[in-house]
């Protein structure tokens, strides 16, 4: 497979894939929003300078207006700054948990799924006993044994995270492993690795991404989550679950500093979620026409 | 290695016995079969669905689902190697380049998300020991594809613009891309169109010519093996139970009950009779085979003997049957 024929692979299986995504309305409304929440992610500095986020230019709890679109917190900082920038901690976070995660426990499950025998029992057992914990209460002890903190967090969601990954990639694996090119590519002399990298992996992307499309919503509400009860991302790093946890005691007095926050994590799940369900419609072969 | 081995035949098994297992029986699959295949010609494998043609084929590139089979005894030697004792690495290098594969289903032999083009350089670049240039390889890509009636432009298409023919076609490019010594043609047509399958099996014929490959031909078409083979070996519950030359087989004489039945279950058009004689039943249950002949519950010339006690094989001139009517006290 040369470098110089992967272009035109890319673009004429992409090109069917984006034809069934855009007949998709939902999808494209989701694609949209989402698409605005990246570019305010990575235009944020130029949207609204970062040092706002952590100067004290207002007073406590003040109203949405013009100088401080969203208001004020209640230390007086620019609510309309923290949010905007709490965009990129969450997504980041979002992302970040999902992707690492998933690679590693596809290259598990691949492996698993691909070899068999007493490795993958040992791997899968160990696997059930991770799974056998309900997430939640593995993640709280997780994040309380290592210390609360991103970085923690991020590691707490890449262990609760591998096993589900890899137990899924696995069953797409078995499934493969046994059709007739797998044997046709062995049948030439082809390696184990480059079976499982080239042969293998490739053709059971669409469920992975699947998968991955409608997890990334599920993870950053629930990076956002942990951050809300306090065991994720600290203050004062702006991030929207921190910030609609600190705002928990004026909830009654500054209804908006509880409520744009939250409305940030809906709105990004739900374009998420939205463009998921396309891509899942799109790659899906018997919803094809 | 090649020059030491120059005597040896392309491929010669022992013995061989091939088992698949699951939770609550074993399958045998493949009971004992031998035969040799000797450099440039080709041997028919004939039998009905299950006799474990294929199976046989698998355990002779060592590519059986290792979960669940697994070769029960008998030894495999390749060009004089014992297939079942190299190590992995070298296992890869002899597949592909001195023994390789045409699979039955074209449908299902070709990664769908990769080029046909791509499909056929990978084999040329795992077995590489020329150092070819990128070029070079991709020049060769292109004589393969032409040979087997390809256009060469069409090697950036994915399997799905190809039809049924062309994908067999493809797979027979991957299979002799290295030139291999030996190939194994498991039913290279059955999948296909009549006239679809004549221009496949011309295509064989003349690569076999050219490169002097030495072929397995693996089919339950007597038609196919009347035309392509050397040698028949008819398996039945996966055992030989007749082995000989084309002409041995194909003539009227001594033959064994199942081959006869094999004939007489093909259409001719000279023959008066209305109507075909297949053979009554099915293939034994190959969990639970039956004892003495395997043949035994099927055929019409089954005597006492042959429900209990296993026949032992007889030859003549390289003819070897395996059946109670010939050879032995019943023979006289």
């Amino acid at each position: 497979m040369s470098k110089k024929e992967m272009p035109f692979k890319k673009k004429s299986r992409g090109r069917e894939i984006w034809r069934l995504f855009r007949k998709n309305k939902p999808a494209m409304i989701g694609l949209a929003i989402f698409a605005v929440i990246l570019l305010v992610m990575i235009f944020a500095d130029v949207i609204v300078d970062e040092s706002l986020c952590y100067s004290f230019t207002g007073m406590p709890l003040e109203k949405p207006s013009a100088e401080h679109l969203f208001g004020t917190d209640n230390l007086g900082r620019d609510l309309f700054a923290r949010v905007i920038h709490g965009s990129r901690v969450s997504i980041f976070l979002g992302i970040a948990a999902t992707v690492a995660p998933l690679a590693i426990g596809a290259f598990i499950g691949a492996v698993c799924g691909y070899f068999g025998g007493w490795l993958d029992n040992v791997i899968m057992r160990l696997f059930d006993l991770i799974a056998s914990i309900p997430g939640m209460l593995l993640l709280l002890a997780m994040v309380t044994a290592m210390g609360v903190g991103m970085e923690n967090l991020l590691w707490a969601m890449i262990i609760t995270g591998v096993p589900g990954y890899a137990r899924f990639v696995r069953a797409t694996v078995i499934n493969l492993t046994d059709l007739e090119y797998i044997q046709c590519a062995r049948s030439y002399g082809t390696n184990n690795f480059i079976i499982i990298l080239r042969h293998i992996l490739p053709n059971a992307l669409g469920p992975i991404i699947i998968m991955m499309a409608s997890s990334v919503s599920g993870t950053i509400l629930a990076c956002a989550g942990f951050s809300f009860l306090g065991f994720g991302v600290q203050q004062p790093t702006a991030e929207w679950g921190a910030i609609v946890s600190a705002s928990k005691p004026f909830m009654r007095q500054a209804p908006y500093y509880t409520i744009i926050p939250g409305l940030a994590i809906v709105v990004t799940a739900m374009s998420i979620n939205l463009m998921g369900d396309g891509l899942r419609d799109a790659l899906d072969p018997r919803l094809k026409d | 290695m090649k020059d030491t081995k120059a005597n040896a035949a392309a491929i010669d098994v022992r013995d061989l016995y091939v088992e698949y297992r699951t939770d609550d029986a074993v399958v045998r699959a493949v009971n004992g079969i031998s035969f040799r295949l000797e450099k440039g010609r080709t041997l028919g494998l004939v039998g009905e669905t299950g006799a474990g043609k294929t199976t046989t084929a698998l355990a002779l590139m060592r590519l059986l689902p290792d979960r669940v089979s697994h070769v029960a005894g008998g030894e495999i030697y390749i060009r004089g190697d014992d297939v079942m004792a190299l190590p992995d690495r070298t296992m890869n290098l002899i597949r592909g380049e001195i023994i390789s594969m045409i699979f039955q289903d074209p449908m299902t032999a070709l990664n769908p998300i990769m080029t046909v083009g791509d499909q056929i350089k990978e084999s040329l670049k795992i077995h590489n020991s020329e150092k070819r240039s990128e070029r070079e390889i991709d020049a060769r890509v292109d004589e393969v594809l032409e040979l087997v009636g390809i256009p060469a432009e069409r090697k950036k298409d994915y399997p799905l613009a190809f039809s049924g023919g062309m994908k067999q076609r493809i797979v027979i490019a991957i299979a002799l891309a290295c030139s291999p010594d030996i190939l194994i043609a498991d039913e290279p047509t059955t999948a296909l169109d009549v006239t679809i399958q004549a221009q496949v099996l011309a295509l064989i014929d003349e690569l076999k010519q050219k490169l002097g490959t030495a072929l397995l031909m693996i089919t339950h078409d007597l038609g196919i093996v009347v035309k392509t083979c050397d040698d028949v070996a008819v398996m039945y519950a996966g055992q030989i139970v007749e082995y000989g030359s084309v002409q041995q087989i194909f003539s009227p004489g001594d033959h064994h009950p199942y081959t006869e039945g094999l004939f007489g279950a093909i259409p001719n058009v000279r023959s008066k009779a209305r109507r075909l004689t297949p053979i009554e039943g099915l293939m034994p249950d190959p969990t639970a085979l039956p004892e003495g002949c395997k043949f035994s519950p099927r055929c019409p010339k089954c005597m006492e003997i042959c429900r209990t006690q296993e026949p032992a094989e007889s030859e003549r001139d390289g003819h070897r049957l395996k059946c109670h009517l010939f050879g032995g006290e019943a023979h006289e």
